[in-house]
């Protein structure tokens, strides 16, 4: 696992591993949705993939190009393209931007309501490929396990966060009706903020 | 496997509710409860530093109750130039609010144009110099310009690597206001 403030030089680039596990999560999210959508919905699934990858798109070039949107003002300077990027409610607005294409392009398309519940698992999925590459410290903790950082013992709160939502993806495969579509999305949301809930002391 | 796995989560529910509540017993009976870590949700971790002078400066004894916009900064880099007179142009408006700390990375920077940078840009804040990268080291700062927020109570509460615009700067200065009421 690596250090979330860890990073490697690529010639004048510095790449954090944050955003390694990153783009890795988001492949392997995308590998197992289409691999899913084969079987579920294998005529629109092409169709799916390429709006998804478009989506993508969006959210990446919103938060590239979220400064120069607050302050147009920048742009005059065009060297600014590659000094800024990001910055206050940047992620929020790709997100945003990145689930209105693709809302827009559901409701057009008319696809089935069951594939909620394919982009919600394998969301989760690339969530818990996240957690599992990048350290999350948590509080100094009274256990001889965790995190050493310094001789200190820290909690190692994305292994907690992993081993809750495993435990709760083990039970909804044996418990959650598949044929309801929706379920398994709403049981996943149910299931995120418990685990929320039960590492937050940490 | 289907009982076997409603035991499972009930047990794991159980185990944590269980952590939790001896976390929360450590913390009372005085456990530590903050590490300096150089990320934001933590304490920002110390240092003593030379400014240009001479004169030592500590942190966060020196800046006990205030928040700290501490920027990390190297002549030759151009990000830095391109943020920095924005950076004065919001020292000057959060003036008595918020104090603006820049550390030059000395190690991979040369004295007279680290000055000269200053004087360029009328930086009007205490500047120290990282000449053993010592620093940036504890505060893992790979590149430059690479900012931290802290607030009243010392604990980071943002951290940017890259330039800053006055906006995220504003956006960052008013949560650790805000965040230390």
């Amino acid at each position: 696992m690596f250090d979330p403030l860890k990073s490697i030089s690529l010639g004048p680039f510095q790449l954090y591993f944050q955003i390694i596990a990153i783009i890795i999560a988001i492949i392997l999210a995308f590998l197992v949705l289409t691999n899913r959508l084969k079987r579920i919905v294998p005529v629109e699934r092409e169709s799916i993939s390429n709006h998804l990858q478009t989506s993508l798109i969006i959210a990446i070039v919103l938060y590239k190009f979220w400064p120069f949107i607050l302050s147009p003002g920048l742009i005059k300077t065009p060297s600014n393209l590659i000094f800024y990027s990001g910055g206050p409610y940047a992620l929020v607005v790709a997100l945003i931007g990145a689930g209105i294409w693709f809302g827009f392009k559901w409701w057009k398309q008319k696809w089935s309501f069951a594939l909620l519940d394919e982009l919600s698992l394998s969301m989760l999925f690339g969530w818990i490929t996240y957690l599992m590459m990048i350290k999350q410290y948590g509080k100094p903790s009274p256990f001889s396990f965790g995190w050493d950082k310094e001789g200190v013992m820290l909690h190692p709160v994305n292994l907690y966060e992993v081993i809750i939502l495993a435990m709760f993806a083990i039970f909804a495969f044996y418990w959650v009706e598949r044929s309801r579509k929706g379920a398994r999305t709403v049981y996943f949301i149910i299931a995120i903020i418990l685990t929320q809930t039960l590492i937050a002391p940490f | 496997m289907k009982r076997v796995s409603f035991f499972l989560l009930i047990a794991t529910l159980i185990v944590f509710i269980w952590l939790g509540n001896k976390q929360r017993m450590y913390e009372q009976t005085g456990g530590l409860t903050q590490m300096a870590i150089p990320d934001v949700g933590f304490e920002a971790p110390q240092f003593e530093l030379m400014t240009s002078e001479g004169e030592s400066f500590s942190f966060p004894e020196e800046t006990e109750g205030e928040a700290v916009f501490l920027n990390f900064w190297a002549s030759w880099c151009p990000p830095c130039r391109a943020e920095t007179p924005d950076m004065v142009e919001i020292a000057k408006l959060y003036e008595g609010k918020v104090t603006f700390i820049g550390v030059n990375t000395a190690y991979q920077d040369r004295l007279e144009p680290a000055l000269e940078f200053i004087e360029q840009f009328q930086v009007p804040y205490l500047n120290v110099f990282d000449e053993k990268g010592k620093v940036s080291h504890t505060y893992q700062v790979s590149a430059t310009p690479t900012s931290f927020v802290v607030d009243k109570k010392g604990k980071i509460v943002y951290r940017k690597l890259g330039g800053m615009t006055r906006q995220e700067m504003i956006h960052a200065i008013e949560k650790a206001l805000g965040g230390s009421d």
